[in-house]
């Protein structure tokens, strides 16, 4: 536990510190967010277009800033500083846990301004609530094991984003379902199962990373 | 005592050139071993294999323990966080390895930076810090890789006494061009040969 704590404190600091790519995952979020408000002002939005949107908004978010935390210890050459003196979980927790951090404060502040500048309307809060900790849980997981899948590899930002794609299929599905019917679209039953798939789906890549990482991180 | 390291049938490729090939050595406590060799001979490679960084062709490498704490590996071209200060990197280092302690040690020119943040550093000054990692936690088997390349007379009697000190506690390994490094080596390989 004091290990992935050190990591995750050395996450925190580098992301504080490193102010850019927070600055450009909050940027890219809050403009999505007024572009859809411009482009929807004074119409209504249904339930099934403003799932698309803010699952939009939420997918590139965590595809901007979660695999970059894997990829940029090779970057800069930490990778081996890092090898030397920790254990491949450690690690993997530590980045997962700050990644679940960022995800869940980018996922709060664009429900919030969603729900503020637009007119969608929210129906069934607690699936809205499932399917949002669901895709925080499995969009973090997903872009965490395909940046750690590609992180000592030649053209690691092109197999990122190759690895990223088959693994985020699925959450698109079960998310923008989930939604929809929680902003007042869709049958509540289905979403519901697809809800509780995609917070299985989470559970099962954030338990499955570390052994991932493992084996593709020691030389 | 029994060996720290054990390296068997070590070889390194690349593309069709062998940089070394069947190279087997073991070494216990008090040994020190210096790798000589023209630039681009592989002697980096070489440390960096035994120290776990890069995958060989065939072969293997052994060491007593768990590598965080029996190994330390200091090199010119591994880099530190350019956000994190000496004091940061080596509490960082003291909480991954389990050790009680990871406040900056006397003795490493450390004590003026030590709320530096990496990118603030010399070339001399990243150095010791990494120096300062690698022998945290007191380990087996000191790797060092061009140790003296970036410092100054000062660095130079720092790199003296740690390999000192490591010899009474275990072995040494390092790799140099400079001719007055590795005097006292018990064994020595040439990567040109």
């Amino acid at each position: 536990m004091i290990e992935v704590l050190a990591i995750l404190r050395k996450e925190a600091r580098l992301d504080i510190r490193e102010v850019g790519s927070f600055l450009t995952v909050a940027l890219f979020s809050g403009v999505t967010i007024f572009a859809i408000s411009v482009a929807t002002f004074n119409q209504s939005l249904n339930g099934n277009i403003a799932a698309g949107l803010l699952w939009i908004a939420l997918l590139f978010s965590a595809v901007i800033g979660q695999p970059r935390r894997f990829l940029q210890e090779e970057d800069q050459g930490t990778a081996d500083l890092l090898r030397l003196i920790a254990q491949p979980h450690a690690i993997f927790w530590g980045k997962l846990l700050m990644g679940l951090l960022e995800m869940s404060l980018t996922a709060i502040a664009i429900t919030g301004l969603f729900f503020l500048l637009t007119s969608a309307k929210l129906v069934i809060p607690s699936l809205y609530l499932l399917g949002l900790i669901g895709t925080i849980l499995s969009l973090t997981g997903a872009t965490c094991i395909s940046g750690a899948l590609a992180s000592s590899a030649r053209n690691r930002s092109t197999l990122a984003a190759a690895v990223a794609l088959p693994l985020l299929v699925p959450i698109v599905f079960f998310g923008v379902a989930c939604l929809r019917a929680s902003l007042g679209d869709g049958l509540p039953d289905r979403a519901w199962i697809s809800g509780w798939g995609l917070l299985g789906y989470g559970i099962a890549s954030v338990v499955s990373g570390p052994w991932i990482f493992a084996a593709t991180w020691r030389k | 005592m029994g060996n720290l390291l054990e390296a068997s049938n070590l070889g390194k490729r690349y593309g069709s050139r062998w940089l070394f090939r069947a190279l087997s050595f073991e070494l216990g406590s008090g040994d020190y071993l210096v790798i000589r060799g023209a630039n681009g001979s592989g002697k980096s490679t070489l440390v960096k294999a035994l120290a776990g960084l890069v995958e060989l062709t065939q072969g293997s490498v052994a060491w007593t323990g768990d590598p965080r704490r029996c190994l330390g590996y200091a090199a010119l071209d591994m880099a530190v966080y350019p956000h994190l200060s000496p004091a940061e990197h080596l509490q960082m280092a003291a909480e991954l390895r389990g050790l009680a302690t990871g406040s900056v040690p006397s003795g490493f020119g450390l004590e003026g930076c030590q709320h530096t943040r990496g990118g603030g550093l010399s070339t001399g000054q990243r150095m010791r810090l990494k120096m300062a990692i690698a022998t945290q936690a007191q380990p087996a088997v000191l790797i060092l890789d061009e140790p003296g390349a970036s410092l100054d007379e000062a660095g130079h009697e720092l790199v003296d006494r740690l390999i000192s000190e490591q010899l009474s506690r275990g072995c040494v390994i390092i790799a140099t061009n400079n001719p007055a490094e590795g005097k006292g080596a018990n064994l020595e390989i040439r990567l040109d040969d």
